[in-house]
């Protein structure tokens, strides 16, 4: 029973981190129609000052302030996309999609080498963090605490961002210039400025995925292209530019994955890529997915 | 006008000496450059020369078809395990051999991998080529009793034409001459049917195609098949540079990793190579055109 428990918190931790990252990639999409391939790598950029800030510049102090500074990656990597959009991305809207995917690509192979840059080959760890809230028993397994913390992130931040898309004026502003830029400008909306903040909105849902995850795991160069993959795979699954396909895609992946590594460890990962092609073939707009 | 039109559909006319005559002084300057460069930098330039080819094939579909794909790495780690697996299980050594299993191989996986993928363009085109590669990724990654996984697996240095090394003969000395030379033989070849492939008719029908998909659809041009064709094509070019790739990095035991860096370098980094060199190949190409 604890195992079958175990397995079912592990499935919703994955779930979480991959709902945070895939939830931003679709909420970029939904507003910009841009697919950010370079979107793996603010989630690397948060693991990374997350784990730069509290495992090597701040070592040693007192560890309530290292747990209040674990969004520091996410606000890094907000500030990152806050840059990028008015910079590069803008230039690029009315230009066709391979030209998008071009570019974004592109960004994604510079940011990967501007981390290495900073932070060298070497991983970062900021597990302090995670061993410092020991275990806790479940049944009769143990089970690290940190990683409820991490589970509770991911369902508060879906729930947050549900209210804020739904509940506030931005969220309906928004709403309306992803359904049409264009009317939404001729009512008087700055959609340039909607643009910089979903974007910057994106990224730091991204950042946030890697601060929380970084202490249980660590900072590694790849990690960005290994997240970006499996953020494809949930808005495959869930749908382009909807936020409850996200929700629903990450949970599929989240469980497929435990279970896959549970059961068949050999093709665990193939068979993830296998739903989504198979998702793609019956359903190429997902599962929420608005039709293109 | 029917001049004009007959002039390759109204760009100024390029004179057929100066392209020859280009095109001669490129082909020189590339068969001399052995004895000129240091042998590293000949290995990069072998190495080019087959990055070169894929790009031919990547180009073939974005840059004639339209189809953006992010999966021709996996053709090019097709390529590469099929002479692998020839090594290992056949225990051949002939480059010839290679270049026929790897074009068979690479045709196989992209008739399959096009029958699902040409369904779809643009966006879901590359999402959906992404998913495959990484399929074929992964299964590399995983099956290490089949693959060597990170390992990969050893490939030695193949005959040419018969010609093994030398027991007297320095590696360096062949792989930097003659081998580089067979490559450049073959990228050669790869250019001139690319050359073919995109002034015949099926390529003009891809080109249509391309600028108007209902248009060509009108006109008579059976759409899906065009392209799978085209993704067959550029699949199977993509196959022979990783046949290639694969001698020039696996012959050297320290990188022989035909595995995740060559698996990895076939879901990313080689979609990153084919774009950006897409570019000067298809300069290339289209200097020729």
């Amino acid at each position: 029973m604890g195992i079958i428990l175990i397995h079912i918190l592990n499935a919703l931790l994955y779930a979480s981190v991959l709902f945070l990252i895939a939830g931003g990639l679709s909420l970029i999409y939904g507003v910009m129609r841009i697919v950010n391939l370079a979107h793996g790598n603010l989630y690397a950029i948060g693991a990374y000052v997350t784990a730069w800030v509290v495992g090597q510049w701040l070592v040693g102090a007192p560890t309530v302030v290292l747990y209040l500074l674990i969004p520091a990656g996410a606000l890094a990597a907000a500030a990152a996309g806050a840059i990028i959009e008015p910079t590069l991305l803008r230039r690029f809207y009315k230009r066709a999609e391979e030209y998008q995917l071009l570019v974004t690509f592109g960004l994604l192979m510079i940011l990967e080498d501007v981390v290495r840059f900073i932070w060298g080959p070497y991983p970062l760890s900021a597990s302090v963090l995670w061993s410092e809230l020991g275990s806790i028993a479940i049944g009769d397994a143990l089970y690290p605490t940190y990683n409820l913390l991490v589970i509770a992130v991911g369902g508060v931040a879906a729930a947050f961002l549900w209210v804020f898309v739904y509940r506030t004026r931005f969220g309906v502003v928004l709403r309306a210039a992803s359904q049409d830029m264009r009317m939404a400008a001729a009512l008087g909306i700055n959609v340039n400025r909607v643009y910089v903040q979903a974007f910057t909105l994106g990224c730091f849902m991204a950042g946030l995925a890697g601060a929380i995850i970084v202490p249980s795991q660590s900072a590694v160069l790849g990690m960005s292209v290994d997240a970006l993959i499996l953020a494809f795979i949930v808005v495959v699954i869930g749908g382009l530019g909807s936020l409850e396909g996200a929700l629903v895609g990450a949970l599929v992946v989240g469980v497929v994955r435990e279970a896959g590594i549970a059961l068949f460890p050999e093709i665990e990962l193939a068979l993830l890529y296998l739903i989504a092609a198979i998702v793609l073939l019956v359903r190429p707009a997902g599962l929420f997915g608005r039709t293109a | 006008m029917t001049a004009a039109f007959l002039s390759r559909g109204g760009r100024s006319p390029v004179r057929p000496v100066k392209v020859v005559a280009s095109v001669a002084a490129g082909v020189v300057l590339l068969l001399v450059l052995p004895y000129l460069l240091a042998p590293y930098q000949t290995l990069l330039l072998t190495y080019g020369l087959v990055m070169a080819i894929a790009a031919l094939g990547f180009n073939l579909l974005l840059g004639y078809t339209g189809l953006l794909s992010f999966g021709h790495s996996a053709f090019f780690g097709v390529g590469a395990y099929a002479v692998a697996f020839m090594v290992k299980y056949l225990d051949l050594a002939s480059m010839e051999l290679f270049i026929v299993g790897a074009t068979v191989a690479s045709a196989l996986v992209t008739a399959l991998f096009g029958l699902v993928c040409v369904r779809y363009t643009r966006i879901f085109f590359s999402i959906l080529t992404l998913a495959l590669s990484q399929v074929l990724w992964s299964l590399a990654f995983k099956f290490f009793w089949v693959t060597g996984g990170t390992d990969g697996l050893r490939v030695p240095t193949p005959r040419l034409l018969g010609r093994a090394v030398a027991a007297s003969e320095d590696k360096t000395t062949f792989l930097v001459h003659a081998y580089y030379t067979y490559v450049l033989v073959l990228f050669l070849a790869c250019v001139a049917l690319m050359w073919v492939i995109v002034n015949s008719p099926f390529g003009k029908a891809l080109q249509a195609i391309r600028d108007n998909e209902t248009r060509a659809e009108f006109v008579g041009v059976q759409i899906w098949r065009y392209r799978w064709i085209a993704f067959m094509v550029s699949g199977v070019f993509t196959g022979l540079a990783g046949r290639s790739g694969c001698r020039s990095t696996g012959s050297r035991p320290r990188t022989s990793s035909t595995g995740r860096s060559r698996a990895r370098s076939s879901s990313w980094p080689c979609s990153a190579g084919s774009g950006p060199s897409a570019g000067p190949s298809s300069a290339r190409s289209s200097s020729t055109t």
